[in-house]
């Protein structure tokens, strides 16, 4: 095993096809969590999909651990879990079924981790899959993706069908594996306030186009909620303005410069912005496509 | 059918191919009870005693044995190009359980060679077996059958058909699995398709052929007539060529599919 910084990095990747990615750029450095956010079509499943050696790519280059991704020789991948957004496995299994599938697939496999984490989510070994409830399935997705000591774990939304006891016990075994040594993921969401406090940094993609990609604190203190008259906004200047939503007698303006907007406009009131904010105001208010 | 159409309607598109295997299973037995109440009904008029076995171990055997064992030399070699194609079938359909999978095993370390290679494995062990039990069937009821000429032709026919629709049912099927794992989803329902298409056809075109050039008086196409001898002919002839035309095209999607850029 190679000794790397960056368990992955994405330089310029297009892809014009089911999915358009545009330049797409970004680091997820070893051991760290970052959050791939964006709205629903944004291109999320497309990049992990593109990680996951699911799709090809037109343009650009996927490092895995530093190595070029090569669909010819994936042995990179042997280090690296994916949870997709749906279960692939085929309903008629069981999980004891899968297990033996994926023992064969990954050389580091461990039949006591996995069925430790069976007996944790509350998953039936000779259940048919297709008899599991959707958050069942993502649980077993997850046991799956826990169980061969990866040290990349890619994962599409998958606290999205979970009740919110699940979804902590996720969370939970999520944290459990990154304190087992310098192990990074890479989650997509498009609720990022239920992961937030959990990751490192965050990724936000729009219209196939990365947005920015920084640590959250950094994000968090770029930007900034303005609240202001109707008539004040023209006053700010367009390259700051993220979003504007306008309501019957004030409007609030995602700006992305905060503290060269306090200091120009001293008088504006000015609230912290969340990662759930950022999303909203650059989906439903924002012209984010023209960045 | 009631059942069947609940099973249509409730469980997943596997309960197709069961519903597949039942027709085709009616209708191989049907062909095959029907084939050889003709034929034997034919034979009959000829000849009332028959010479089994080979060598100084040769035996007489009376009609009503003498039908039996051609009807096992009849049935068993179908049955199992019926379970050919009932496995391959089923496979097909299940081939949506198999896309699910592809995306797990493209996840995984294993090259896109290896997978490909495992699938293709997965379809030639079963017909390897399939066909080394049906060889050893025809080659005993061959054996046997030496002072029954019309017996004996039947086994090779049905023997050398086996082969040709098993190679060419689990040709198209592996090719169709390949297809379906790699292709887009919406070209599913059109590879099922060609593959109902591609596999019912020869099928159906090999037993016509086949029961229309045994060599009894009145028999239909013309050039399928012999003077003598066995069921090797033009109809082979055509027959083999189709193969060899069909496993052509399925190598060519093969190697396509499995040349396509992950």
């Amino acid at each position: 095993m190679n000794e790397y910084m960056d368990a992955v990095r994405l330089e310029g990747v297009c892809r014009s096809k089911n999915g358009c990615l545009y330049d797409v750029g970004f680091r997820v450095p070893k051991g760290t969590i970052m959050l791939l956010v964006g709205a629903n079509g944004a291109g999320k499943t497309t990049t992990l999909n593109v990680l996951a050696g699911q799709y090809g790519i037109e343009q650009g280059t996927v490092y895995l651990f530093e190595r070029p991704q090569s669909a010819e020789d994936p042995a990179e991948r042997a280090r690296m879990s994916v949870v997709f957004d749906t279960i692939p496995y085929g309903g008629s299994l069981n999980a004891e079924k899968v297990r033996r599938i994926f023992a064969g697939l990954y050389p580091q496999w461990n039949d006591e981790v996995y069925r430790g984490y069976l007996e944790r989510f509350g998953l039936d070994e000779k259940k048919r899959i297709r008899d599991y409830s959707r958050g069942m399935q993502q649980k077993l997705q997850v046991a799956c993706a826990l169980s061969h000591n990866a040290e990349l774990l890619v994962m599409d939304e998958p606290t999205a069908n979970l009740d919110p006891g699940s979804r902590e016990i996720i969370l939970q075994c999520l944290m459990e594996y990154m304190q087992e040594g310098e192990r990074s993921i890479l989650v997509s969401t498009n609720m990022p306030g239920e992961l937030d406090r959990y990751a490192d940094g965050v990724t936000m993609i729009h219209d196939g186009r990365v947005v920015f990609s920084d640590e959250i604190d950094t994000i968090l203190n770029a930007h900034g909620i303005v609240k202001c008259g109707p008539d004040e906004v023209s006053e700010l200047d367009r390259a700051d303005i993220v979003g504007i939503r306008h309501s019957r007698f004030n409007a609030e303006v995602m700006v992305r410069n905060r503290e060269k907007v306090l200091t120009e406009h001293g008088n504006m009131a000015m609230d912290p912005a969340t990662l759930d904010d950022i999303l909203v105001f650059t989906n439903a208010y924002g012209k984010g496509a023209e960045r | 059918m009631k059942k069947v159409y609940r099973a249509l309607r409730y469980h997943d598109r596997l309960a197709i191919s069961y519903v597949y295997l039942i027709i085709m299973t009616s209708l191989y037995v049907g062909m095959i009870l029907w084939s050889f109440h003709t034929e034997y009904e034919q034979y009959k008029i000829c000849a009332t005693t028959y010479e089994w076995g080979f060598g100084s171990s040769k035996f007489a055997m009376d009609e009503s044995l003498n039908s039996m064992f051609q009807a096992i030399a009849f049935a068993i070699p179908g049955l199992l190009v019926m379970l050919f194609t009932g496995v391959s079938w089923d496979s097909v359909l299940g081939a949506d359980r198999l896309r699910g999978w592809n995306r797990v095993v493209k996840a995984s370390p294993v090259s896109p060679a290896t997978r490909a290679k495992s699938l293709l494995f997965e379809k030639w062990k079963v017909f390897g077996i399939c066909a080394a039990v049906s060889l050893a069937i025809g080659f005993v009821c061959s054996m046997l059958t030496v002072g029954s000429d019309f017996a004996m032709r039947v086994v090779v026919a049905i023997l050398v058909t086996l082969l040709i629709v098993g190679s060419i049912t689990f040709f198209i099927d592996a090719v169709a699995t390949v297809l379906v794992a790699h292709a887009p989803a919406a070209w599913s329902s059109g590879i099922v398709v060609a593959t109902i298409v591609l596999t019912f056809v020869p099928i159906m075109g090999i037993y016509i052929l086949m029961f229309e050039s045994l060599p009894y008086e009145g028999a239909g196409i013309p050039w399928t007539q012999y003077s003598s001898g066995y069921c090797f002919g033009p109809a082979w002839l055509v027959l083999i060529v189709i193969f060899a035309a069909v496993n052509v095209f399925a190598w060519f999607m093969l190697k396509h599919a499995c040349a396509r850029k992950e």
